[in-house]
């Protein structure tokens, strides 16, 4: 039975010339899975927002959308409170009390149940969600994963027939991700609740869903299984930006068969018949390591220790670090390890206690912190740009001309805070240029952002690179990690481990990897990225 | 416009403004023992009572109120940031920019819960319902001055300064009927000379910083109003 | 920690505070703060109950140097400096004054410690659900915006800036993070906003979620509160325990009215102690073991 029905679904913002939602059609059976994907400004989070009908979106809205066969305009107030829960992207904003427990129980004293229901109810859930431990604690204590658990579970103690999820995982580590994936996928098959997802990187999403809605300026292209979305996929000018998996990615760019092999072994043995017939050795065409001897060391630490207080923990603990001109450097690892605490450390905005670190005196650092967004001040962009610049002493002319090198001319008009996400960051990264900097470093710049955003990042951190310059990036997103990086190191116990060439860490480590490397590392090596394969495979032929 | 509303509005504050304050003298002249510092603090705590009231019973949206524990939480935070310099926090601006931006009810309500929420954080004491008047007086009046009228900076200026030196002689009447336990206008300007210097630091910083955070604040806050089409009538 | 209901504490800590703030006499003093210094030690361990002593007798030392500043009365002139004349009335009043402080104070600290955020926003809660709303909104933003300034002025210096600044462009900068935390802040009000109400915040009919019954022990506590605070009142009302100290110090006459007055106040003050005491003797086993 559908649960959701959406006829000529439109919708066109204020003041806006194009429609968000444009004539979608679309139908959603009760217990499914769905995942609702596309760059960002496809209006897959407006169409999703519209379908709880109780958010503020100022703007037209043509056509219909059903909820059980009810118009959702009609159906009561606390059935669209109880039975449809939303998740929000900000995990911080959609987070309402102080407390855990005051969380749990905000929706249930809402609907005005007696405290004796409320309590069995929100004990139950913290049961199924093992989360019974939190129950008394500031949510303000809790890591970003552990806060969307207790964002689900609030939405849990409701009994919703169905939950809509706005990008859920963007701003979680891998580890977290996995397990708000996990825990997702037991309430849909456990207790039968519909889920739709909107994501523009779909990775561990992608094996459990049941639909894949494809959705590209406002329009839905088409619903297909996940088996046979690489297929659908074919000759179509926006399958790069879907943000498909490594090996649907590869898939799809090799026109595969009509279903997609699952399971590790069948996608291994894929893979090694397509690259059976090729006759390179692939690790000649891997230009990542050369030029060795013309660079210098720009930046380096030696034996760092760093804690905040006098009676804490070590947070940096006897690290190493190098770091040579033109050359990009990811450091990754999980959230809390103490990631941004080294970074601070090499940019000189904390001071080690003991340790050194050495910086060559003529080159210029700049940072660029972790979700830049909430950096902004102005007004607007042009403001924004001109006022750091002011506070920099840096002429007023080279702000303008920043603004035409990041194509941010069209929106120099308009608030920081209703921009997309792509522009965003080019705002952040015009403000980072500001100062002209040699050395380049970027705390988790790729959080939040969809593929095309990516790519524009990569395009510039390669140029930069080529420019002599250095870069380091912090980050958990491995896949970019493997396609930008030269060196990777793991930050674990407050030091930098594993430090060395990309290809070598990618290749020796099993579990902190690409699944590319995973898949092909038994019969051919330097192929540990999606595009050096489909690359690779091309070249060939 | 007269309606049922506004007598109801009308009907709290005089409760607030007069009435107690009157029982208060009643109690004073009839009581064995003049206690003043007791008497003050009944005084405080009774004003507060048909305010938060006021506001309680007041028909305020979700938005609304999220709108006003923000600046709450901003203006209360803006004591810890400037928390090495002291008596120089922008806190009373805050106050008595969101009065002005939101009308009297959401300055008063700012003004009380910032008192409030600093009290959880730093500890309570006697002067807490001192502090929730004085804060929530000073919202109060920016919002009944200025809210919805043509803002000119030197009023808003003048205004300032005038509630900084309030400020000071309010927390003062409460120093002297502390220590002292008693009222007497030599002791009284005796503690003001003493204080002089503190009140020339509060009305400074708060002409400084509403001079300076006024248009910016202002700016963020009128967008916001009229993204959310919030706080329009008073 | 304490198990009983915000409510009763709240009352039972007015009523003790109201009537140790109009007390002269020094018996009754003497009780409130002997009370009170056991029940912060009970609650907070003896070193902190130590330093909170400490700070009480540097007051009450403070207050009984400054008095007779000002107050020339009493009939028993101790000594002169200069024109000065210093009584033992005067000294003893400062004394008087300075252990009523004291007591009030720490009773305020007891208040910190018995009633947490949790338990101060039931209170709002209760009676006032929106006040209780922005309580508790507020205390949910509350760290969140510190972590957020501080990674605000953390930028700021990563830039470099503060290294070259004067103290006023230090004041500058501050003020340029606080202006980047209220736009970041008010930013995010929509989404919360949304978050309420997608979550029935503005249904008709909506309750509050209290944690803390009301059950016997709790309105044994707040009758019995209710009934020695009466008692107190009416007995300050008829004045038989006024107590005072110019132009001499008066004789206390041992009727039954005092009497009567001394032990309600003495059991008043250590109810919540008694009521304690199963905890307390626990906490001992516990240490010994």
């Amino acid at each position: 039975m559908a649960i959701y029905n959406i006829k000529n679904l439109s919708f066109k913002y204020k003041n806006q010339t194009n429609f968000a939602v444009c004539d979608v059609n679309l139908e959603l059976d009760e217990g499914g899975f769905y995942i609702i994907c596309g760059a960002s400004g496809s209006g897959k989070s407006t169409l999703l927002k519209l379908m709880k009908n109780q958010f503020s979106l100022i703007g037209d809205m043509t056509g219909e959308i059903y909820y059980n066969n009810q118009k959702i305009d009609d159906v009561d107030e606390r059935v669209l409170v109880s039975d449809i829960g939303f998740l929000h992207q900000d995990i911080e904003n959609g987070l309402v009390c102080d407390k855990v427990w005051k969380e749990l129980s905000f929706g249930l004293s809402n609907l005005g149940f007696s405290d004796e229901y409320i309590g069995a109810r929100v004990a139950e859930v913290s049961e199924y969600f093992g989360i019974s431990k939190w129950y008394n604690r500031k949510i303000s204590e809790l890591s970003g994963g552990s806060k969307q658990i207790v964002s689900l579970a609030a939405l849990m103690t409701m009994n919703p027939k169905v939950l809509l999820l706005d990008e859920p995982t963007s701003m979680l580590d891998p580890i977290a991700k996995k397990n708000f994936v996990s825990m997702t996928s037991r309430i849909n098959k456990e207790l039968g609740v519909t889920i739709v997802v909107v994501e523009h990187n779909m990775e561990n999403f992608y094996d459990i869903s049941n639909k894949i809605i494809v959705m590209d300026k406002g329009a839905m292209q088409f619903q297909e299984t996940p088996l046979n979305l690489p297929k659908s996929l074919q000759n179509k000018s926006y399958a790069k930006y879907v943000g498909l998996t490594e090996f649907a990615q590869i898939y799809t760019a090799l026109c595969g068969g009509d279903s997609m092999p699952v399971g590790v072994v069948e996608k291994r043995n894929w893979l090694k018949s397509v690259l059976k017939d090729c006759t390179k050795n692939p690790s000649k065409i891997n230009t990542n390591l050369q030029n060795d001897e013309k660079k210098e060391i720009v930046l380096s630490a030696k034996n760092l220790y760093f804690r905040y207080d006098k009676k804490g923990a070590d947070i940096v603990c006897n690290a190493n670090f190098e770091l040579n001109s033109g050359e990009i450097v990811c450091i990754l690892g999980g959230n809390g390890g103490g990631k941004t605490t080294f970074i601070n450390l090499l940019n000189g905005t904390l001071k080690a206690y003991s340790g050194k670190v050495i910086k060559d005196k003529t080159k210029a650092i700049a940072t660029l912190p972790q979700n830049a967004k909430c950096l902004f001040v102005e007004n607007t962009v042009k403001s924004e740009m001109f006022v750091t610049a002011k506070l920099l002493g840096i002429d007023k002319q080279i702000a303008e001309q920043l603004i035409k090198d990041f194509e941010l001319t069209e929106i120099e008009n308009s608030h920081p805070y209703d921009i997309s996400g792509g522009e965003v960051e080019r705002l952040a990264l015009a403000k980072l240029f500001l100062t002209n900097p040699d050395i380049i470093i970027l705390d988790e710049p790729t959080q939040g952002m969809d593929i095309k955003a990516k790519e524009y990042l990569k395009e510039l951190l390669l140029q930069q690179k080529a420019l002599g310059k250095s870069v380091i990036v912090v980050t958990h997103d491995l896949r970019f990690a493997a396609d930008i990086a030269d060196k990777v190191g793991l930050f674990f116990d407050g030091k930098v481990m594993a430090f060395k060439a990309a290809q070598e860490f990618f290749e020796t480590n099993s579990l902190y990897t690409t699944e590319s490397s995973l898949l092909t590392r038994d019969f051919v090596s330097g192929l540990y990225t999606a595009d050096k394969i489909i690359d690779y495979i091309k070249i060939d032929k | 416009m007269v309606n049922k509303k506004n007598i109801k509005n009308l009907i709290f504050y005089i409760i607030a403004f007069a009435v107690i304050p009157i029982l208060i003298a009643v109690g004073i002249l009839f009581l064995p023992q003049k206690n003043y510092a007791i008497i003050s603090l009944v005084i405080a705590i009774l004003c507060n009572i048909p305010l938060l009231i006021n506001f309680e019973k007041s028909k305020t949206n979700t938005r609304e109120l999220v709108l006003i524990a923000v600046m709450v939480t901003l203006a209360t935070i803006s004591r810890l940031i400037f928390a090495p310099i002291p008596s120089f926090k922008p806190i009373t601006a805050m106050v008595i920019i969101t009065g002005v931006a939101f009308g009297a009810k959401a300055g008063y309500i700012t003004g009380a819960m910032s008192a409030v929420l600093s009290d959880v954080f730093f500890g309570a004491g006697p002067w807490t319902p001192f502090q929730m008047l004085v804060w929530g007086l000073i919202g109060f009046f920016a919002g009944l001055l200025f809210f919805n009228k043509k803002l000119k900076m030197w009023q808003l200026l003048i205004y300032s300064v005038i509630s900084g030196i309030v400020f000071s002689l309010i927390m003062d009447i409460w120093t002297v009927f502390a220590v002292d336990n008693s009222f007497t206008f030599l002791r009284y300007s005796q503690v003001l000379l003493a204080s002089l210097p503190f009140m020339a630091i509060y009305a400074v910083s708060n002409f400084v910083f509403v001079l300076i955070l006024t248009k910016p604040f202002m700016k963020k806050l009128v967008r916001i109003k009229d993204k959310f089409g919030v706080f329009s009538k008073n | 920690m304490i198990k009983q209901n915000p409510i009763t504490i709240l009352c039972y800590l007015f009523f003790v505070i109201f009537i140790t703030m109009f007390s002269t006499n020094p018996i009754m003093l003497g009780i409130s703060f002997m009370s009170a210094i056991l029940l912060y030690c009970s609650l907070q361990g003896l070193k902190k109950t130590a330093i909170k002593l400490g700070y009480s007798i540097v007051f009450v030392v403070i207050v009984m140097a400054i008095n007779p500043l000002f107050s020339k009365q009493g009939m028993n002139v101790l000594f002169y400096i200069g024109e000065l004349v210093v009584t033992l009335e005067a000294i003893s009043y400062g004394i008087a004054i300075g252990v009523m402080f004291s007591s009030v104070m720490i009773w305020f600290s007891i208040i910190n410690v018995l009633l947490d955020s949790d338990k101060i926003s039931y209170i709002f809660s209760k009676y006032t659900p929106k006040i209780g709303t922005i309580l508790s909104v507020s205390l949910g933003l509350f760290p969140k915006y510190i972590a957020q300034y501080k990674k605000i002025d953390n930028n700021l210096k990563g830039l470099g800036l503060y290294e070259k600044v004067n103290f006023l462009g230090k004041i500058r900068l501050k003020l340029h993070a606080m202006s980047t935390l209220i736009t970041w802040s008010i930013e995010g009000t929509l989404t919360l906003s949304d978050s309420m109400s997608a979550r029935g915040y503005d249904l008709k009919g909506k309750r509050v979620f209290l944690r803390y019954k009301f059950n016997l022990s709790d309105i044994v506590m707040l009758l019995l509160t209710l009934a020695c605070g009466i008692t107190l009142l009416v007995f300050m009302g008829i004045g038989s325990i006024n107590y005072y100290y110019y132009p001499t110090f008066n004789k206390i006459v041992w009727d039954s009215n005092v009497w009567i007055y001394f032990v309600t106040f003495a059991f008043m003050n250590v109810m919540l102690l008694i009521n304690e005491w199963g905890r307390i003797k626990w906490q001992f086993t516990i240490s010994r073991i």
